[in-house]
């Protein structure tokens, strides 16, 4: 698995789509909700983990079940730790969830690149 | 020379621009500016800061916080230290009743157009893209609108610095000076 993460609007699915030569029908956005069968490359990773932290999945099953972890894929995905801890109790549990979500990926992961204004900065 | 510098709040990007911009400048003439519009006495504070902070440094200002294809400067061999694109965006995005969704457009055929028409440009930006908070569609229309300027900036120009605690990292281009 590939992992492409990066600030919002950074350009991460412009450099996925152009490095790897996606097609629209490679691609699937979990912000449309959960696939059905395989795809090249998933994006929105957040919307996912924002879906499984506030209906409370256990995080090793979110792990196993994850789409993307078993084939060869690129997964993208938001950075959204670095602002000020929420108050609100749902959006910290995301915020934690998620980055432990991200650590897990990068694990597994052949390579993880970080986008930054457009600049791919290879991480692993 | 035409440079982006991008580093969170109080991250030490404007002073470590400023360095820049004074060793691109040879002695030529510096440039600094302005664009904030100050609304509150916080700003005022803030703005009183950056002033005592280039205090000797021999910069002329410029306070132009919107329409700046109407200020260029008149010496093609000046350096300019623009500070900042952020404000730049929320003066051109919001300076109507309502909202101008396309107000990057303009702010990067802009800046181009001042970047053209100087030796040097330095422009800052800050970092706002890797907050997880869900903010509202406004809020959110300027967050992507900024992130475009600064993609399209990056792309077109020599060099891209990311400042964190001071602490300079180069994304794109080569290191000018030792700081």
């Amino acid at each position: 698995m590939k992992l492409i993460i990066g600030g919002a609007y950074q350009g991460k699915l412009t450099y996925a789509v152009k490095k790897f030569s996606l097609d629209s029908k490679d691609i699937f956005d979990f912000a449309g909700g959960y696939p059905e069968g395989q795809y090249a490359c998933y994006t929105h990773f957040e919307q996912l983990t924002r879906r499984a932290a506030l209906s409370r999945q256990p995080f090793d099953s979110f792990i196993d079940d994850f789409p993307g972890m078993a084939f060869n894929s690129i997964v993208i995905s938001r950075e959204i730790g670095c602002g000020v801890v929420p108050m609100d109790a749902d959006e910290r549990f995301w915020r934690e969830y998620h980055g432990m979500a991200l650590s897990a990926l990068a694990r597994n992961a052949e390579s993880v690149t970080r986008i930054f204004c457009g600049i791919p900065e290879v991480l692993k | 020379m035409k440079i982006l510098v991008l580093g969170g709040s109080k991250s030490g990007k404007s002073h470590i621009a400023q360095e820049i911009t004074d060793s691109l400048a040879q002695g030529g003439t510096k440039y600094y500016w302005a664009t904030m519009e100050p609304v509150d006495e916080e700003d005022s504070a803030r703005i009183e800061k950056h002033i005592t902070d280039r205090d000797g440094c021999g910069f002329e200002t410029i306070e132009c916080g919107r329409n700046i294809c109407s200020k260029l400067p008149v010496d093609k061999n000046s350096s300019v230290l623009f500070d900042s694109v952020t404000a730049l965006l929320a003066n051109e995005m919001f300076a109507g009743d309502t909202p101008d969704i396309n107000a990057h457009e303009r702010v990067v055929s802009d800046l181009i157009e001042l970047s053209d028409n100087v030796k040097n440009i330095v422009c800052v930006c800050d970092e706002i893209f890797r907050d997880g908070f869900c903010f509202d569609e406004i809020t959110e229309q300027y967050r992507y609108s900024l992130a475009l300027i600064c993609r399209k900036l990056a792309e077109v120009f020599d060099a891209v610095y990311e400042v964190s605690c001071g602490i300079m990292t180069v994304r794109k281009g080569r290191l000018l000076l030792k700081l």
